[in-house]
């Protein structure tokens, strides 16, 4: 005979729960397997297996960690091993060397262009283009022909390495953006205008005329200076202005004198002539002439 | 259509006016200007050391004043293409409709947007 079993969860560890089996054991051996067969079947059929094999008196879990005494608690906490820091990889902490590159053949000849044009031309002129077209640019082109300026597309890149090492640094920061250079070996800056007036997206941002960096005023202002000769008049008459105001002021004084002398011989003269014989006052006329 | 003039102050030798000049080149260019031939785009050089800027009126008397010393190319177009559709809104047209429905500059600064 053996005791029914309470379905209840902590089977497992119920030490009151028991069976005891007083079949033979092939018949045990039977029900067993038809348990294990019919395992899945009958909870389904909400049926309670016949047999519950419950484990007495022993458990899963027997071996516990034994509780750490305090005083080997804080040993081992001060004694508890800090790994080092691992150090920062190599390529973290050194600032990334960017590789030179040398520069290709094409640069290098653009910036022996760029030197003669520098050495040659007098006029240098920054001009940014906001997407003209190609027909204004063919007109434009060929209304500075006739006067002699070229345009020239550089690229940026070798334009601003080339001004880096030259005296012209300072006309690096024209370079942004789309630029166009007008070079002409006279400085031809009122023809420039009057060309660049009639293309409204061609703007004028500064020129190099005879090796002086002008802003865009400085242009204007240029463009209005009347010709070296005339330049040259104005400032000898300038400079000889007081000179001659000094020279004047000296000989007023002899000048005043000789003009009252003259006055009077002419007054003595008449008077002398209606004493003396006419034949006398032409012969004192020419002497005092 | 909405635009009437956009004036852009620059000085070329300050350093900080990359981002105003290729706005210049955006809105100077041969699409935008053909389309919107109302819209004249004059630009100042001066070289006092002042900042970019650029100054839009649009047909309603409004002004938008950019400073670009420190704004990106995108963030002035954006800014620009908000207002032209603020002021004009259209309604979505299909796919096929020609594109000269719809202002240019917009359409442009759209496309430029999405390229940068």
């Amino acid at each position: 005979m053996f005791f029914r079993v309470p379905s209840c969860f902590e089977r497992r560890n119920c030490n009151r729960c028991l069976t005891y089996d007083a079949r033979p054991p092939f018949q045990r051996f039977l029900t067993k397997m038809a348990a294990t067969l019919c395992g899945r079947l009958l909870p389904k059929q909400g049926w309670l297996p016949l047999t519950q094999s419950v484990r007495h008196g022993s458990k899963a879990v027997t071996r516990h960690r034994k509780p750490m005494h305090i005083l080997k608690q804080k040993l081992m906490a001060i004694t508890e091993y800090i790994p080092p820091k691992p150090a920062a990889p190599p390529g973290a902490l050194t600032p990334r060397v960017k590789p030179v590159q040398e520069e290709s053949g094409l640069v290098l000849l653009l910036k022996k262009d760029l030197q003669t044009m520098f050495q040659d031309c007098k006029m240098i002129a920054v001009i940014q283009n906001n997407a003209t077209n190609s027909e204004d640019m063919l007109l434009l082109k060929h209304r500075l022909h006739k006067h002699g300026i070229k345009i020239k597309f550089i690229p940026n890149q070798v334009m601003r390495s080339y001004l880096a090492d030259s005296p012209y640094i300072n006309m690096g920061p024209l370079f942004i953006g789309q630029t166009v250079l007008f070079v002409s070996k006279e400085p031809k800056v009122k023809e420039m205008l009057l060309s660049l007036r009639t293309s409204p997206q061609m703007v004028l941002l500064g020129a190099c005329i005879e090796k002086i960096l002008l802003s865009r005023q400085g242009v204007l202002n240029y463009a209005k200076l009347p010709s070296v000769t005339v330049v040259q008049g104005e400032l000898v008459s300038g400079l000889t202005m007081l000179t001659s105001q000094t020279a004047s002021m000296l000989q007023r004084h002899p000048a005043h004198l000789s003009l009252i002398l003259q006055q009077y011989l002419k007054q003595q003269a008449p008077a002398g002539s209606t004493n003396g014989t006419p034949g006398e006052s032409p012969p004192k006329a020419e002497e005092t002439a | 259509m909405a635009v009437k003039n956009i004036v852009v102050h620059i000085c070329p030798f300050e350093s900080n006016v990359r981002s105003t000049r290729e706005f210049l080149v955006m809105v100077g260019s041969e699409k935008a200007r053909s389309t919107s031939i109302n819209c004249e785009v004059m630009t100042e050089v001066k070289h006092d050391q002042s900042e970019p800027l650029v100054d839009i009126t649009f047909m309603d008397g409004e002004r938008l004043m950019m400073k670009g010393a420190r704004l990106t190319i995108k963030e002035m177009l954006t800014a620009l293409q908000s207002r032209c559709v603020a002021k004009d809104p259209r309604p979505k047209l299909p796919p096929r409709s020609s594109p000269t429905q719809n202002t240019l500059i917009e359409l442009f600064c759209v496309g430029i947007c999405k390229c940068l």
